[in-house]
């Protein structure tokens, strides 16, 4: 037990010792976004579990009441306490973001893996399908969506996955497409290697690295995307703290009881901002195309 | 005007800290004077020269100054520099696909920099912007100025190709045209950095014959920068050796090059193959290359020295005269004293680098290694390894194999059959004998590299037979495992033949993988496979990133290796190496080939590396091979007048020969001469090499395609 406790450990104190992790802690952009993303990741999962009230509970003595000691960010015209809701709307939001995004790349990455690797007619077909999509605007084929299965956070959800992994495969593909001409590939079909298997050891490790930073930025759209569904009465139901709904529900006190609305507004650009922010600075990492100032001199 | 840098230090901060690139350059550049930089990369050439028109950025001068007739470049402010760089310093850079901008024809870019010159002060932005609107060529003016720069760079039909873009030229064409460009702000000091690295030896000798007649009629002076002692031996009237970002070495060529009084130049020269006997084992530079870290005190070069001596470590190691024209950076007198040979004693006597190949150790491998019945001479001479002599039945056979490419994809010319057909390879017939080395040489785009990607079954052959041990093979989705064993390759740039995400050990364990080994065995055969190519076995947890070019290299020979092949495609396998590692990499080569008893076909351009591994040399031109036989008639006696102008382009200090000099380009091979393909750049061509296509005849131990091959092998018998 203890023993592989201290292997775990060495490989940690390696890990961050390496190269990798200390360009990844001095990059500015990754230390802010980082920041912002690990707090929100913390309220999300652990915001909940400690929060003293119900985010669904009716207080109706206690409607809109202003910021106090007891309610650090008001109360809303049902008198529920706005922190609580924001704090469980993290989750909410953050949960569906990272789900519809783990879709997308999945279903982009596989797409764009087949039609850069097999070519030909497979490519020419995927690629099409993908212009489609391209050309469909997400937010309609969103309301199409929820007028047929009717508006749930699981259909949102469903719509946010369907929509938006084209891009994914158009980088993926364009990446694969470089790589596969490279001679470590040929090397690898010289030895017999079947074709799958270059496909998983050889391609897909050496173009991951944008997909992820896409996926970083991509989780901050998606989760504004879920909250401007959910504005409009498509996402979450109403009394599901979601911070799209909140918005909707306070903006007809905007003037008497802005608090309502401000605060999850500033949760959401806050969110944004830091996956943008996040995502920038990892590309400034992971891509070699876009070398930071600093980085390009060695070269 | 004269240049004169003294005491230069430049560094590049990164997020590891400052690197050291410059540490106290010194030298000078005199009115129509030619002087070569030469180092190996790294070395801070390309950053020297690039500080001297003030391009260092993101590095920053942190000491020293650059004098230009009179003015100190390191402290100009822009606009000054803007003046001298459109009127007095030129620079050509390396790569000619990069430097010229893809979107304006050639005449534009050229009447941009005959435009600067006349006014560099005036330069709007906005006049920028009309720039393809508005043609700078219109004015007659400057369409002939154009036109005559063009014919003075040797660029044929001017007229004709002043309106094309840079895509529509070849390479050597575009190096040509950014001469022109330097040349149109009529400069008082070219710098030409590696003008010539990415081009074949034949443009190359075009290149730099065009550079020299330029230096004399301009009276212009002209630093060159290379890594390659040929080319500035050919061209310059004096070399500076820079090593670690210091001047090491610096003095008249003939005296450089003839009595070499720096530890590092000797070493320098010591490795190139073409100052050694044929198979020898090539002197190198032991140690590890410097690494940008901050100098320290005491000379550059002691770690790497076999004359090092204790006072070497400490304190400043001034450059000294050795007369009036050459300084060295060195005073151990032994050292300076000793020529090449003693010095290659003294590296031999103090090997550093891995374990060395033991003699009586290479017999008795020898011995085991190679296949029953065939008969090995013990390598008593060292001049000449037991592979030289290989016989018995051939590993690899090809017969008439010819490999076509489409040039449309259109599914209604394949199916009227009306498509066009690029031939990359035709009618190759070859055989490599266990033990041998075949040499295969050529321009780029011959189909040298096309013909090796068909023998390793990247490709399958048109038409024609691939045999291997007697059995013939096709791609390598349909040969069997054993043939898949059978031969390995080792590609041009170990930068990208090894997967970056995968430690070494990864590597070489993929191979034996997919040949069905289990984990045991596997694990020994890496780490036999590493001890085989001298990397220590901790190398094998590293990522290609964490280790240097020769080192990769290694690592891509061990995958070569790794299931125990017969035949070894080598695709240029030193061409993207330094000279010393370049020499580590051949002897690595040699000594495997003694030991394990491989064949191998050498793909290569440089005929100096082709002459010191090769026991046959085949020369391929325009996808045909013109001649083919023993490397020592080949290469001493060609029976073909194209081998004669390949061996004639080596930069080796003597003026070209104009009878053998290559005319031109290599003719496009989507519309191939008639008659014999070589007829239009070839100075014995006559009205039937117009007509007929030359037979592949026999001439003494060759083979050659020319209709005078006798006449010509005659010839220089005479002589």
């Amino acid at each position: 037990m203890w023993r592989s406790l201290d292997a775990v450990r060495e490989w940690l104190s390696e890990r961050t010792r390496s190269q990798f992790a200390w360009s990844l802690r001095t990059t500015p952009g990754v230390r802010f976004g980082g920041t912002v993303v690990c707090l929100l990741a913390v309220v999300a999962v652990f915001g909940p579990l400690v929060s003293p009230y119900d985010p669904t509970a009716q207080v109706l003595e206690a409607r809109f009441e202003g910021p106090s000691l007891a309610h650090p960010l008001g109360t809303d015209a049902l008198g529920r306490d706005v922190a609580t809701r924001i704090v469980h709307g993290a989750r909410v939001s953050l949960a569906l973001a990272v789900a519809a995004t783990a879709v997308r790349v999945v279903i982009g990455t596989t797409i764009g893996l087949l039609a850069g690797y097999v070519g030909g007619l497979v490519d020419t077909a995927l690629m099409r399908l993908v212009d489609i999509q391209l050309a469909f605007p997400g937010l309609v084929l969103a309301l199409v969506i929820a007028g047929v299965l009717g508006p749930s956070l699981r259909n949102v959800m469903i719509a946010l996955s369907v929509v938006g992994w084209a891009s994914y495969a158009r980088v993926v593909r364009g990446n694969v497409l470089e790589v596969k001409d490279r001679p470590f590939v040929e090397a690898a079909r010289l030895y017999g290697t079947p074709q799958r298997r270059i496909a998983r050891r050889h391609l897909l490790p050496n173009v991951v690295n944008p997909v992820v930073v896409l996926a970083t930025m991509n989780l901050g759209t998606i989760v504004l995307t879920a909250a401007g569904l959910s504005f409009l009465g498509l996402g979450a139901q109403p009394p599901t703290p979601e911070w799209g709904t909140m918005i909707a529900g306070g903006r007809d006190y905007l003037r008497s009881a802005p608090w309502i609305v401000t605060a999850p507004g500033i949760a959401i650009m806050a969110t944004v901002i830091g996956f943008n922010v996040l995502g920038d600075g990892l590309r400034d990492v992971l891509d070699p195309d876009h070398l930071g100032e600093r980085e390009r001199g060695r070269s | 005007m004269r240049l004169d840098v003294s005491d230069l230090h430049v560094r590049f901060r990164t997020r590891s800290g400052p690197a050291h690139a410059v540490n106290g350059a010194s030298f000078s550049v005199d009115t129509g004077e030619i002087v070569g930089l030469v180092g190996e990369s790294g070395c801070g050439k390309s950053v020297t020269a690039r500080s001297i028109v003030r391009l260092e950025d993101p590095g920053e001068i942190t000491c020293g100054s650059i004098e230009f007739g009179g003015t100190d470049l390191s402290a100009a402010d822009d606009r000054t520099l803007q003046r001298l760089r459109g009127r007095e310093l030129a620079m050509v850079f390396q790569d000619p696909e990069t430097t010229l901008n893809p979107a304006y024809t050639v005449g534009e870019q050229i009447a941009e920099a005959i435009r600067v010159h006349r006014d560099p002060d005036d330069q709007p932005f906005f006049r920028e912007l009309f720039a393809g609107v508005r043609s700078r060529v219109g004015s007659k003016r400057t369409r002939e100025r154009v036109l005559e720069l063009l014919r003075e760079v040797g660029i044929p039909q001017p007229k004709d190709r002043i309106d094309d873009y840079p895509h529509q030229f070849s390479g050597g064409m575009r190096q040509r045209v950014m001469l022109a460009i330097a040349l149109a702000r009529r400069p008082s000091l070219l710098i030409a950095d590696e003008p010539t690295t990415a081009l074949d030896t034949t443009t190359q000798a075009a290149v730099l014959e065009r550079l020299k007649t330029i230096n004399d009629e301009y009276e212009m002076g002209l630093l060159l920068i290379s890594h390659d002692l040929g080319v500035v031996s050919q061209l310059c009237d004096r070399i500076v050796i820079m090593y670690d970002g210091v001047v090491v070495e610096s003095g008249p060529t003939e005296q450089l090059l003839s009595r070499p009084a720096h530890p590092y130049t000797k070493a320098l020269l010591g490795c190139l193959p073409s100052r050694s006997e044929p198979g020898e084992t090539l002197p190198t530079v032991s140690g590890s290359p410097p690494d940008g870290s901050p100098p320290s005190a005491g000379c550059v070069f002691v770690d790497r020295c076999p004359f090092a001596r204790e006072g070497c470590r400490e304190g400043e190691r001034p450059a000294s005269d050795l007369d009036d024209k050459r300084t060295v950076r060195c005073d151990v007198p032994e050292a300076r004293e000793a020529d090449i040979e003693a010095m290659r004693e003294a590296t031999a006597a103090d090997p550093i680098d891995g374990p060395g190949p033991d003699p009586g150790d290479r017999e008795q491998n020898v011995a085991v290694a190679v296949d029953g019945g065939v008969q090995v001479d013990s390598p008593t001479d060292t001049t000449v390894s037991p592979s030289r002599s290989a016989v018995g039945r051939p590993v690899l056979e090809l017969e008439g194999v010819t490999k076509t490419f489409r040039t449309t994809d259109a599914v209604l010319d394949r199916i009227l059959g009306t498509d066009d057909r690029l031939t990359a390879v035709d009618d190759v017939c070859l055989d490599l004998r266990a033990g041998e080395t075949l040499g295969l040489v050529g321009e780029s785009g011959c189909g040298k590299s096309t013909l090796a990607r068909v023998i390793a079954g990247l490709e399958s052959p048109t038409t024609g037979t691939v045999r291997l041990d007697g059995e013939p093979v096709g791609d390598v989705d349909s040969r069997r495992d054993g043939q898949l064993a059978d031969v390995g390759v080792v590609f041009q740039n170990p930068g990208t033949s090894l997967n970056p995400k995968r430690t070494v050990r990864e590597s070489l364990a993929e191979p034996l993988l997919e040949a069905g080994w289990g984990k045991r065995r596997r694990e020994e055969r890496i780490e036999e496979l590493l001890s085989l190519v001298e990397l220590p076995e901790e190398y094998a947890d590293r990522y290609p990133r964490q280790l240097s070019g020769g080192q990769l290299q290694r690592v891509a020979i061990a995958r070569g290796l790794a299931v125990e092949p017969t035949v070894l495609v080598l695709d240029e396998p030193t061409a993207a190496l330094d000279v010393s590692v370049q020499a580590t990499v051949l002897n690595l080569l040699e000594r495997l080939q003694s030991q394990l008893g491989l064949a191998y076909l050498f793909v290569s351009h440089d005929l100096e590396v082709v002459r010191h591994v090769a026991d046959r040399v085949a020369t391929m031109y325009l996808s045909q091979l013109l001649e083919a036989g023993p490397a020592s008639q080949v290469l001493s006696k060609p029976a073909h007048p194209y081998t004669a102008a390949l061996l004639e382009a080596i930069p080796d200090g003597e003026p070209m020969d104009d009878e053998t000099r290559l005319a031109g380009e290599p003719p496009s091979p989507t519309d191939p001469p008639s008659g014999c393909a070589f007829h239009p750049r070839c100075s014995m061509a006559d009205e039937k090499c117009e007509r007929l296509e030359p037979a592949w005849e026999t001439v003494g131990d060759a083979n050659s395609r020319c209709h005078y091959a006798n006449e010509l092998t005659d010839d220089q018998d005479e002589k």
